[in-house]
Order: C-alpha cells, then structure tokens, then sequence
C-alpha cells in the first residue's frame, strides 16, 4: 500500500563523525524529539510512522501539506532552546524534510516500517547537514510555505552511486547549538511515556494468579485457610483482590485479621519460618494495594511512565509517598514493596523501599556541605556496607550512578526521590537542591507530589489506604523485632 | 523443565546480533518495486531459515528493521553455530533466488555478527535494538564489500567454544578493533 508522506528525520548530521559518545547522542535525540512529540501529542496520533536508525529519528506524516512535518520541528527547536537555558551543553541537531510516495510495510515477523524515494532522501540529505540546520529538500519546494522561508537553494552530494540532492535551509527552524560535550547526562529531557497498561480486568486476573501462587506456599497454608474461613467459600485471592474497588479496603483487612491469628501462633516458630511468612505477607498486601489504582486514569494522564527511564521528572496528583510507591510499582506490574519509616518529626509514613524522601535527604550527615550530605545519605543507603566518602569525586558518583542502575536491574525495582506537595512540609525541601542531585545522579527519578487533581488516579480514599497499609505493616512489625521497619 | 528465556524490553541481555544491509538498496530509489522486489526477497530469506523461525515461537529473537538494513537479536542461548549457520543460509538463500536474475536485479547483502549485549526498547511505538553492539555494527558494515559478513571477537569466541574451527579467517580493523570475515561470497 502507498501513500504521499512528508518525511522529517532528525539526526547529527557532519557532526556524527566527530561524536565521542554516539550511543549517549542517539539517546538524547530520541528524548529530545519525544518530549517535543508528547507537547504536541494530540497532533502526531494519527497517520504517522517512525522509523528509528542507530543515529537518527525518521518520522512519516501521510498529510497532504507540510504542517505537521514543520510543527515538529519547530517543537524541537523549542525544546532545545528551552534547555539552552538550563544546560551547559547541547547535542548537535539537524533535520531534513522531504517529501514523495512511499510503501507502507506491515509485516508480521519485522513491524511496521516504510520505503521509498522520500525516506532515502531524508537520511542522505541529513548526513550532510551542518549542525542546526533544518534543510527542506526539492521535493518538498511545491509547498509555498516552506519554500518562502528558505535560504538560496544547494546541492549536496548523496552516496557514490546517488544523484546530487538538492536542498535549502530553513531560515526560522534552526535547531540551538551549544559547544558539544562528550557526554551530556545533565540535558536529558523526560522521555514520554512509552508503557501501555493492561486494562483493569485483565489486571485483577494478574493479581490474582500472583496472590495464588503465594497463598499455595506450605508456610502459607494456615493464612489462606484463615482468609477462606472469612467468606462463603469464595477463593482467598478473590477475596483478597475484588473486582469492586469499593471492597479493596475490607480485602485488606481480611488479610489483617488472618494475618494477626496466624502471627500469635507462629510466636513459638523459628525465625526463619517467621520471615518467609513476612516476606510472603508483605508480597501479598503489595499486590493488593495495586488494585487501588484506576490504570485508565493513569493511562489518560500520561502517567504511565515507563519505570526504567532515565531522568525521570513527574508531577504525581496525590499526597502521600506510599501511592507513590503503588503507581510505580502498579506500571512495572510488580508488587508494591512498603516499609515503614520514621521521619524527623517523628511521624510514621508508609514509603516505598527504594525510594528517598526529600525532606530527609537534606538532613545528610555533613553539617556544613548540604550538598555532600545529601549525597552521602544517598550512598549510605545504596552503597551499604560501604560508608560514604567525605568528598565525592567524578569517580565515586559514577560508582553511586552504576550500583543504583545495576540494583534496579538486578531487583526489578526503582529508586526515586518523593518529593512532598507544596502544601505539606514542603518549606522544608530545597527543591534547588534536589534538581542539582537529580542532575547528578540523573536514574533517580523525581517525584513530586502535587495533591490530588480533578481526575483522581486512585479508586479509594488515599487515607484510608495510607492508614490500612500501615496498621499491616505495624502487625508485622510488632510481632518481630528485626522486621525492617526504617532504613 | 528448564525456564524458557524471553526478551524483555529495556533489559540488557547476553545476544548475538546479526545486522544485514541490503547492498545498493538506495540505488534504486526511484523505483519503488525495485525496492519492493528487494526487501522481499530478502525478508524472505530471512523467514526461510530454520533458525528464525524456532527463536519467533521460543520468543529467542527481536527484530529492528531500518529501511534497507535488517537487524536481528538472538538470545545467545541459541548457540553461536546455530547463528552462523543461519547467517549462510540467507545467503545461500539469496545466491539461489539471484541465479535466475540480472545483476541489477540481484539482491545482495553484507553484515556482521557480534556477540554482546543488546537492548531491544521501543520509541513511539516502534521497537529497535539499542546498546553500544548497534553502533558498532553500523560502523563496521560500511567498511565491508557486497557479500562479506564480518564477526567480533566475541562472536569468535564463542564460536570456538562449540567447537567450530575459526583459524583461517582474514581480519580487518573496525574501530580499532578486530573484526573477522566470517562469510564471503565467491568471486569476492
């Protein structure tokens, strides 16, 4: 099947020769053009294929006039000069814009793609490109709009066996450029969010399987028993995980009442045989507490990140760490894994394991150098055993940099700074200072809490879920000393 | 039984990649069933394989097609000889389909294998294949003839692992690395 496209493909064009870090290159552009897509995402839904090379970003608009060809370009100039601002350093850009018939490709085994004259146009004409320009090529000089914004027309040679290509340059689409740096972490944007949820129900069936598999554990047999007992013979995962959302909270404490018997009786058990059931129990109340999430909210409000992104920066409508921990835990499919925690105020929050509280990481060990401080509680809790150096050096942040990516890998987990909403205990965070660390240590994710908004993503009062999860945890907590209860 | 080992998105996993390039593609770019005539009869040297089409129902392998160059991540479980032996399929495949066609008809390709780590992400929707191999291996094909297939250390070692000899093959430098001929075709 063909069809007339406008074909935009951004890369580095001469500059590519001379990258030091291409990898690192390619991966900035493709966040770059995807920050700029998902500022415009309503326009770029339909009608549109991409294709990506080690080096560039290749989209196709099947339109007939130029415009969202050109509105894309114009996004990610605005992205750049938006981070011009901020960041040292900036990757080269360049685009190429062309225009033609081409064969769209839907195969089962190798996806969806296309071919044709405008595609191999796009990428030869863009090799050759001088970072920042935006060259719109012959064939595209039928659209009188592009052409009367353009410089004197060019050739510029294609491979041995091409034909000359002839272009100009745009003359208000000029892409910001900086000195280039090698490596250029600090100016990585938010990647848009790439994850489609599964819906509700297919969900709930996936908890549900999970929580059976626990609940057919030997050392779970007297807790399941317990969780019947408390229906009308009705399956303990079902009971546990409801298809109403209203019921969540009655769930949860039907696993608080089996849990409490069975913990009484187990006082005599070995501590072995105690932590299994812990560890099995706090696995279960983690994947219950998933189904508090309304994943179709989730999904509309572009929350639905994809958890392993670097640089990560989100404004997450509720008020209270553990739902934190719940989203995104809920987007990697995995059980939510709480622990209790005292903070210097000396209230009790429900948190996520793998997450640090912004207003607590300032209080860091060093009196004088927040900054280090910071750092260091940081490194305390990641590196550990390890202490923390007095003074960080290039190589001890690319070690704190590789164990936290390499914990995440290795546990299937995230660490993430919660950051709390302006109208809690916020005056307490130097939210300048928490920027700074997440320029440094750019895998952990920041997330600010910003109160619930119109459209709220959680299905029950988040209180009441915050109040049920800890008086669980609390539970266990009591009945064995050495449950972690803070880090 | 086992654990039957799967791609995920966004994991770095042990793989051989194979990235072949149809040779000349872009010479023809004004014809749009010169094209067409092409990818199919490269695509379907491709599924012809026993390999490839194992490792799609074992969920063993990820593709990243680009235009004129398809890329093609197994995990290495499959066995560096099981790789190769697929790589000289595709192109005794493509020497067979070629015998009843004129040269400009032809469709010939060149490559390289190697053996590393791979990441196969999305963007947009659209899977690719990510981490430093890909990189390399758009580097090194542009050095290579029509019909080479060239292989990393890695993947020589690999190959020597199972056993099959590797002792006579020539040796270029791509990025100030060896890389090795794995495959040539005749009159090269």
């Amino acid at each position: 099947m063909t069809g007339a496209y406008f074909v935009v493909v951004f890369g580095h064009g001469t500059a590519s020769k001379h990258l030091e870090a291409p990898q690192e290159a390619a991966e900035y552009l493709r966040r770059l053009v995807g920050t700029a897509w998902q500022a415009k995402a309503a326009r770029f839904q339909d009608r549109v294929r991409v294709s990506i090379a080690p080096g560039g970003v290749m989209v196709a608009f099947q339109d007939s006039q130029p415009d969202r060809a050109v509105e894309l370009c114009e996004a990610v100039v605005a992205q750049l000069q938006h981070q011009s601002t901020t960041h040292l350093a900036l990757p080269p850009v360049c685009a190429a814009i062309t225009h033609g018939y081409m064969r769209q490709i839907d195969d089962p085994d190798f996806g969806s793609n296309f071919e044709g004259s405008p595609a191999i146009a796009a990428a030869r004409v863009m090799a050759k490109l001088a970072p920042g320009e935006c060259a719109v090529e012959r064939s595209v000089w039928e659209f009188s709009t592009l052409l009367n914004r353009c410089h004197t027309a060019k050739t510029v040679d294609g491979k041995a066996h091409d034909k000359p290509f002839h272009i100009c340059i745009h003359q208000h689409i000029q892409f910001p450029t900086q000195v280039h740096s090698p490596a250029f972490p600090h100016a990585v944007p938010a990647e848009p969010p790439p994850v489609r949820l599964t819906p509700t129900p297919e969900f709930t069936q996936t908890v549900r399987q999970r929580l059976r598999d626990i609940l057919q554990r030997p050392h779970m047999q007297e807790v399941r028993e317990a969780i019947v007992g408390q229906g009308d013979g009705t399956a303990a995962e079902i009971l546990l995980a409801p298809d109403q959302p209203e019921t969540l909270l009655e769930a949860m404490d039907r696993l608080y009442h089996a849990t409490k018997n069975c913990l009484a009786r187990l006082q005599q058990a070995s501590l072995r045989e105690r932590q299994s059931l812990q560890h099995s129990l706090r696995e279960i109340i983690g994947w219950q507490a998933l189904l508090i999430m309304n994943r179709e909210q989730l999904q509309a409000q572009q929350l639905a990140f994809h958890p392993r992104q670097d640089g990560l920066k989100k404004e997450i409508p509720l008020r209270l760490e553990a739902g934190i921990e719940v989203l995104v835990s809920s987007i990697g499919e995995r059980a939510a894994d709480f622990v209790l925690k005292v903070d210097n105020q000396q209230r009790t929050r429900v948190v996520g394991r793998h997450s640090f509280q912004a207003d607590e990481l300032e209080h860091g060990l060093s009196p004088t150098d927040q900054w280090t401080g910071v750092l260091q509680r940081i490194w305390s809790e990641v590196m550990k055993p390890e202490p923390p150096p007095r003074e960080f050096s290039p190589d001890d942040i690319g070690r704190l940099q590789a164990r936290l990516k390499g914990n995440e890998r290795r546990s299937n987990s995230y660490y993430y700074i919660a950051v709390p909403p302006a109208s809690a205990h916020a005056l307490l965070v130097d939210r300048v200072l928490i920027e700074r660390l997440h320029q440094t240590l750019p895998t952990l994710r920041l997330m600010y809490l910003i109160g619930p908004g119109q459209a709220g993503i959680l299905l029950i009062d988040e209180y009441d879920f915050n109040e049920a999860v800890e008086t669980f945890l609390r539970l266990l907590e009591d009945r064995d000393s050495e449950t972690e209860a803070t880090r | 039984m086992a654990e039957v080992k799967r791609w995920h998105k966004y994991q770095e996993t042990q793989a051989f990649l194979v990235a072949l390039d149809i040779s000349g593609f872009s010479r023809h770019m004004d014809k749009m069933d010169q094209l067409l005539a092409h990818r199919n009869s490269f695509f379907e040297a491709v599924k012809t394989t026993t390999l490839f089409d194992q490792a799609k129902t074992a969920g063993t392998v990820v593709t990243h097609f680009l235009g004129d160059e398809l890329r093609l991540a197994f995990y290495d479980a499959v066995g560096a000889q099981a790789v190769r032996n697929f790589v000289e399929a595709v192109l005794q495949s493509l020497m067979h389909m070629n015998r009843m066609l004129t040269p400009e008809r032809q469709t010939r390709v060149k490559g390289v294998v190697f053996a590393g780590v791979v990441i196969w992400k999305e963007w947009q929707g659209c899977p690719y294949l990510d981490g430093q191999l890909p990189y390399q291996a758009q580097h090194c094909i542009d050095l290579l003839n029509p019909g080479q297939v060239a292989m990393n250390s890695a993947f020589k070692q690999a190959l020597e692992s199972e056993a099959v000899p590797t002792g006579t093959m020539a040796e270029r430098q791509c990025l100030d690395e060896p890389v090795y001929i794995l495959y040539e075709e005749e009159g090269q």
